[in-house]
């Protein structure tokens, strides 16, 4: 039970001392995908709402004060897609030779490195918009709990069958 | 794999059906999961009572249908090389276990299961984020033959030592020392707002006798009426509450830890618990992922502390109670258990420490809590006695001078070490962690950097395993960036190891 701390690590070219230079970008297109995802969800959200209060099932005093009159909760649906919106900076993938990165957040960053000797499954899924924009989101699934499911949305298809094919082979090799 | 194996290799023993006292535990099972949306649902669908009732009629049915439904359709079957499983009615499903990927089986039994007769039996296979297949109701010997059909997990008569028994002291001091006080105050809050939405004027015709319901409302309105009236009399019935939750908390720990003990078995550990219900749950070694060593606040005060396990095959919704593997030691006997957990892991390791940015970071993060508190008492959202004030100021003003006193021996006391194949991770002074991890079974590892954190260069390297409950998370937390970086070479593998 070791791994081997003191062997020589495996050459990892450019990325390992400046991975920031590296890293992949999503297609910019995935922000019309976010926007009009987000879009709908608050459409949806708000048409619930309002028939909610025209068949009396919500009939509250505060309902009236704070969701139905201008209040600064009218802030959170714009708040919300703004949101999806600006984290696009801070996407970002890279395929090393032993393991996947990535990277994501714009407050708080995260960089997850998925060896790719531990995953168990790699899949990709389109939406209706993603598809309309021609885009793939991949997922990747370990048997770890935090990235038991690890998505890398907005990748152009064709990227995102070849990335897909890759890791399922090289996993498969080094998990031999 | 003590089947004959008569015949071919494949269905021996024929399509069996769970007991059906399962209906019984299920309709429980089912009541008890959906008793907080009914409250929120009772809240939010409407204040007249045709609304409720229909709601909870609505669902009664649909979970009776289910319930039902998969009673007829369940069925198993013991085949020479594992588990076979088929249910569903309209979608028809069929598993099939192999014996080689069951990593535990556990059996629990109610007081009510033991009336009857039956048993729950749960196989946990690896890999799996819940329980791979859970026989709700099985009679005795049907979960015998499936025990043993599964191997020699829990039924070979190999030399047994007890390893821990939760001594009477253990209990009490495990319940006295569980702050309980949030979910109770919570539970409270939601039952006085029950109450008081029931007011007789919305249910009752004027003039109409007193239901249990108005009596009680009038009953809370008049008590409250009565202590608000006093200072004095409201922090004595805050300390009355307090302590009755405390009370409390320890009956609850004397009662649940009853019986508890870990029993060392060949290379298996088993966990056995319960008075009224009781489960025994066989622990593989090396299945075992990570070990987490914690002494909440009061505990470390007064030297205890409590030690976690996370298995491979558990996880998700699975209870943080049910991985409790010793619920109340003396931090100088813990490491005795880490060692009866993982032999060869080393004591003495060599301790990095990580960026001295933790004790700023630490006096922020208790400066943020104290707000609540201020706001409260200048800004007077809740209205406040004067009186009220001087005391709340110098609660502040104590916690802030405590935040600051342990910033230094919190930074002291965080740190990491990689050693033999093991990554030691402890954090924290007044409430110290401490993980234990298996490097060969890490699954990912995560580097995060907050604003604050970028501005200081720094990161925490989050460690991912498998079976981790919701609320447990091992990191190091701020390492320089270059380190963090390194550290996540090193612990993520080329080659996928095997445990041994």
């Amino acid at each position: 039970m070791s791994i081997e701390p003191a062997a020589p690590q495996p050459e990892v070219g450019a990325a390992k001392q400046s991975p920031d230079a590296s890293f992949e970008r999503l297609s910019p297109n995935v922000r019309i995908v976010w926007l009009a995802s987000r879009t709908v969800f608050w459409l949806v959200v708000i048409t619930g709402l309002v028939i909610a209060r025209e068949i009396g099932i919500i009939d509250a005093q505060w309902w009236q004060t704070w969701v139905f009159s201008p209040s600064p909760v009218w802030l959170i649906p714009p708040a919300h897609i703004a949101l999806r919106l600006l984290s696009y900076a801070g996407w970002g993938y890279q395929l090393r030779q032993y393991d996947l990165l990535v990277r994501r957040g714009v407050v708080t960053r995260e960089t997850i490195a998925i060896p790719l000797a531990r995953i168990q499954q790699v899949g990709t899924s389109s939406s209706l918009f993603e598809r309309l924009l021609g885009l793939t989101t991949l997922s990747v699934r370990t048997a770890g709990t935090r990235t038991a499911r690890t998505r890398i949305p907005g990748l152009p298809s064709e990227r995102a069958s070849v990335l897909r094919d890759a890791l399922s082979q090289k996993g498969h090799e080094l998990a031999e | 794999m003590s089947l004959p194996s008569e015949g071919e290799g494949k269905s021996s023993t024929g399509w069996h059906h769970l007991h059906p006292a399962m209906l019984w535990f299920e309709a429980g099972r089912i009541l008890r999961r959906m008793l907080v949306p009914l409250l929120i649902g009772g809240f939010a669908v409407s204040s007249r009572e045709g609304g409720f009732r229909t709601f909870i009629i609505v669902s009664a049915i649909i979970s009776a249908f289910g319930f039902v439904s998969s009673y007829l359709s369940f069925r198993y079957q013991l085949t020479a090389d594992g588990i076979e499983l088929r249910e569903g009615i309209f979608t028809r499903r069929k598993r099939h276990i192999a014996l080689a990927r069951i990593s535990h089986i556990s059996t629990h039994q109610s007081a009510l299961a033991r009336l009857i007769g039956v048993v729950r039996l749960d196989i946990a296979t690896e890999g799996g984020s819940e329980q791979e297949a859970s026989f709700t109701a099985l009679s005795l010997s049907a979960a015998e033959k499936i025990r043993q059909h599964v191997g020699d997990v829990g039924s070979v008569r190999e030399e047994e030592r007890t390893l821990y028994a939760a001594s009477l002291r253990d209990r009490v001091l495990a319940g006295a020392t569980t702050l309980q006080i949030g979910g109770a105050a919570a539970m409270g809050f939601l039952v006085w707002r029950y109450v008081r939405r029931l007011k007789p004027d919305e249910s009752l015709e004027p003039g109409a006798p007193p239901t249990f319901f108005s009596g009680a409302t009038a009953y809370v309105d008049e008590l409250f009426a009565a202590i608000s009236a006093s200072p004095a009399l409201i922090v004595l019935s805050i300390i009355v509450f307090l302590l009755g939750i405390w009370a409390l908390s320890i009956v609850v720990s004397i009662v649940r830890w009853q019986g508890f003990r870990i029993i060392e078995h060949g290379a298996e550990l088993h966990r056995q618990s319960g008075v009224f219900s009781r489960s025994r749950t066989v622990i593989a070694r090396d299945r075992i992922q990570a070990v987490e060593v914690h002494a909440s606040l009061v505990r470390n005060l007064l030297g205890y502390a409590q030690i976690a396990i996370v298995t491979a095959g558990s996880g998700g919704r699975e209870r943080a109670r049910s991985r409790i593997f010793i619920p109340l030691t003396s931090l100088d006997r813990a490491s005795d258990y880490l060692l009866a957990l993982w032999p060869d892991v080393r004591e003495d390791v060599d301790w990095q420490p990580v960026h001295a940015y933790y004790r700023r970071q630490h006096i922020n993060r208790g400066l943020l809590l104290l707000l609540p508190l201020t706001i409260v008492a200048y800004i007077n959202v809740v209205p406040l006695y004067a009186a009220m004030l001087v005391p709340m100021s110098l609660i502040a003003l104590g916690l802030a001078w405590l935040i600051w006193r342990t910033a230094a021996p919190s930074f002291a006391a965080t740190g990491f070490a990689l050693s033999d194949g093991y990554l030691h991770v402890r954090r924290g002074a007044v409430s110290p962690r401490r993980w234990l991890v298996a490097t060969s079974s890490i699954q990912a590892v995560i580097l995060q950097q907050s604003l604050m954190q970028r501005r200081h260069g720094v990161m925490n390297v989050v460690i991912d395993v498998n079976g981790l409950a919701n609320n447990q998370r091992i990191a190091i937390p701020n390492l320089p960036r270059a380190q963090a970086e390194k550290m996540q070479m090193e612990l993520t593998p080329r080659g996928l190891p095997v445990l041994s």
